[in-house]
């Protein structure tokens, strides 16, 4: 009986494994997107201001670009404060969490309707008029 | 001194209630035929509140309502709103009272309106009641003269007590504002004319008129216009047929009132020439000080004239009829209708660019600040609205997507960036769009709510028509960017920036907060779906008379 379950826990994780492990680097790396302040400027959810959802950004074209670009990014001298990308130095996000940070915005999406199917965003667009006279 | 501001028209007069003003504030309810509803005394939580409403009313207004401030203690409290409503060049009567001989002695001083004398435009301490009269219509004068600003008068306790008897009231004697002369006039509609392409770019005039004396200019012209009413307020209308880039943007001849122009620029005189007066112990406040950003157009000052716009655009009209020829007339008429054509094409499809930006987290939670924005156009397109407060920390996402034709239509920034200014703006937008069927729209920062939030007891009490929709992001939002990048650079603790800069644990419930103040609210809302019908209820109650609080839970920016 034992030997069959050892073997079907095998199994389960030969199967399931790459998921589980995946899930782990995605809770990790969910972490740490909120923790070191991705949200910021990316969204809660990739669609913020500076959108990284739908693999819309170049710098997420491979784990290596990624991680060079959080290493690379300081001006070590800023004249004002700013609110460009920081950098995030290997005693910050170490190379295993900028792989899970990498894992985890990869899972983020934004699939918004189109305009028509928006009856907002229809609305405005359908009503759009300029005036012709001040009131 | 009721009767001297009624007669300089002024509707409010907002004020925390203080001993050194009494005398004053019995008479502003109790004069005439009690109880005196002009001006109508309001009840401010904090004297910085009270300063907040003048300078949201006068910038819906093109003219100044009134604060009382009380002796030294009440103008320190006041002084940062001041300051902002200086930088903003916005005209606000403040009356101080001082009692000298009986109260406080640290509430009193020698010369009290010296601690706010770098940064307002004038001030007066009368020796008697006689001379407070002529000191309040000075005030007046002074706070509507460009550059326009605060102006300080402090009236001794007894003069405010002393029986006017059959004191007759001065006369007041109107700004006369410093023109183009004819020539200038006559060299610009020449040069309007003579240009094949001519453009106006308009900054801030001084009132509503000056918007429509400019709209008369631009049709006279045909030229095209660009405006900065998604900028500030008194602007010419975003969606006049002639404002855009026009049929064709090589421009051979730019005009710019209160605003750079290539060609000529007339603009009022700055901040730094009050400073010289003012200033005088060399404080040297940055922007006031001299220009730090060098303005666009040609550095020379040949092309400049420093002359108040609005008051010479008539001078440029009597000049432009005068030499228009019948020719003139049908190239106008004919460059007109080239401009509104190629406008109006443009706005489609700037529009349907805007809204595809607009879709971005469209169903995101927390609330995409374009959907924030997006859901409530259609709610208050047919309505005479103001959007209050600065839009910088919420992403601006009414530039585009709002119509911004009224003189109001959005108020601008703080003057100086100054946090806790929002909500006391709004209510002094509340009380100008009170009994003019106008509705405001408060986007309220968070942080910002936390300095002040005693307007919105003011706004309850005096029945305000201000919906304040939170822009709640839990933090200080810029500050939050500003310190992980300087963790960034010093390779540490990006983890803690949360630390001094969010509202977390526990998170501020703003719709008790409201609730607390008398304002009808709801909220936290962070499920998108669920803003429309918030809104609603918001329109709803704000169109009856109540303002209203909506929490949304928001992204960052």
């Amino acid at each position: 009986m034992n030997k069959l379950l050892s073997s079907l826990l095998l199994l389960v994780l030969f199967l399931y494994g790459p998921i589980i492990n995946s899930t782990t680097n995605n809770e990790s790396g969910a972490s740490l997107y909120l923790d070191h302040g991705c949200y910021a400027c990316h969204g809660y959810n990739g669609s913020g201001r500076y959108p990284i959802a739908n693999n819309v950004s170049g710098i997420m074209s491979s784990e290596a670009l990624f991680t060079m670009f959080l290493r690379l990014r300081a001006d070590l001298n800023p004249m004002t404060p700013t609110n460009s990308m920081p950098n995030y130095s290997e005693a910050v996000i170490s190379d295993q969490q900028a792989q899970d940070l990498y894992a985890y915005i990869n899972t983020l999406t934004d699939d918004p309707p189109q305009i028509e199917n928006i009856p907002v965003l229809k609305d405005i667009l359908d009503n759009a008029t300029r005036k012709t006279e001040y009131e | 001194m009721v009767q001297v501001l009624k007669d300089l028209n002024i509707e409010f007069i907002a004020a925390n209630p203080a001993s050194s003003f009494e005398g004053l504030q019995e008479s502003i309810v109790n004069y005439g035929e009690a109880p005196n509803t002009m001006p109508e005394l309001i009840t401010a939580l904090h004297e910085e509140s009270a300063v907040d409403m003048a300078h949201g009313y006068a910038k819906c207004e093109g003219a100044p309502m009134a604060v009382m401030l009380h002796g030294t203690v009440g103008l320190q409290h006041a002084s940062m709103a001041i300051y902002q409503a200086y930088h903003d060049k916005t005209p606000i009567i403040i009356i101080v009272g001082r009692d000298d001989k009986f109260f406080r002695q640290e509430q009193t001083a020698n010369d009290i309106a010296g601690l706010t004398r770098a940064f307002t435009k004038w001030d007066a301490q009368p020796k008697s009641l006689r001379e407070s009269l002529a000191a309040i219509q000075r005030a007046y004068k002074e706070a509507m003269t460009p550059p326009m600003g605060p102006t300080v008068i402090v009236i001794d306790t007894e003069f405010q007590k002393e029986e006017a008897g059959a004191l007759k009231l001065p006369i007041y004697v109107p700004p006369i504002f410093a023109t183009i002369n004819k020539k200038q006039a006559k060299k610009i509609a020449e040069d309007l004319l003579g240009a094949n392409n001519p453009r106006m770019q308009v900054g801030k005039l001084r009132t509503p008129e000056g918007i429509i004396d400019a709209i008369e200019l631009a049709e006279l012209t045909g030229c095209s216009v660009r405006t900065s009413a998604t900028n500030l307020s008194m602007s010419f209308p975003e969606r006049h047929p002639q404002t855009g880039i026009g049929h064709d943007s090589n421009y051979d001849y730019v005009l710019g009132l209160e605003s750079d122009g290539l060609d000529v620029s007339i603009q009022g005189p700055s901040l730094l020439s009050n400073a010289e007066n003012r200033d005088l112990t060399d404080i040297g406040f940055g922007f006031i000080r001299d220009p730090v950003i060098p303005p666009r157009r040609d550095l020379s000052g040949k092309n400049d004239i420093v002359a108040d716009a609005q008051a010479s655009i008539p001078m440029i009209i009597e000049q432009y009829k005068r030499l228009q020829t019948k020719e003139a007339l049908e190239i106008v008429s004919v460059r007109a209708l080239q401009h509104t054509a190629t406008n109006t094409k443009n706005y489609q499809k700037e529009l349907k660019n805007t809204l595809e930006k607009k879709r971005k987290g469209w169903s995101s939670s927390p609330v995409s600040l374009a959907r924030l924005y997006s859901e409530l156009w259609p709610l208050i397109r047919d309505l005479d609205w103001c959007l209050s407060s600065p839009t910088v920390f919420s992403s601006r996402h009414h530039v585009g997507l709002w119509d911004h034709n009224k003189p109001y239509s959005y108020l601008g920034m703080h003057g100086a960036g100054g946090i806790g200014y929002c909500i006391g703006a709004s209510a002094g937008a509340g009380l100008a769009a009170k009994d003019r069927d106008r509705i405001v729209i408060n986007i309220q920062c968070d942080g910002d709510l936390n300095y002040t939030p005693g307007s919105l007891w003011t706004a309850a009490h005096h029945k305000l028509p201000l919906l304040t929709i939170m822009h709640n992001n839990r933090g200080y939002h810029q500050e939050v960017m500003y310190l992980h990048y300087m963790a960034g650079v010093r390779g540490r603790g990006s983890d803690r920036m949360h630390i001094g800069t969010t509202l977390r644990e526990p998170f501020i419930d703003y719709a008790k907060l409201a609730e607390a103040y008398g304002v009808k609210s709801e909220g936290p809302i962070d499920d998108p779906e669920k803003l429309a019908a918030a809104y609603k209820r918001g329109i709803k109650a704000v169109l009856s008379g109540e303002p209203y609080l909506i929490d949304v839970i928001t992204e960052p920016r």
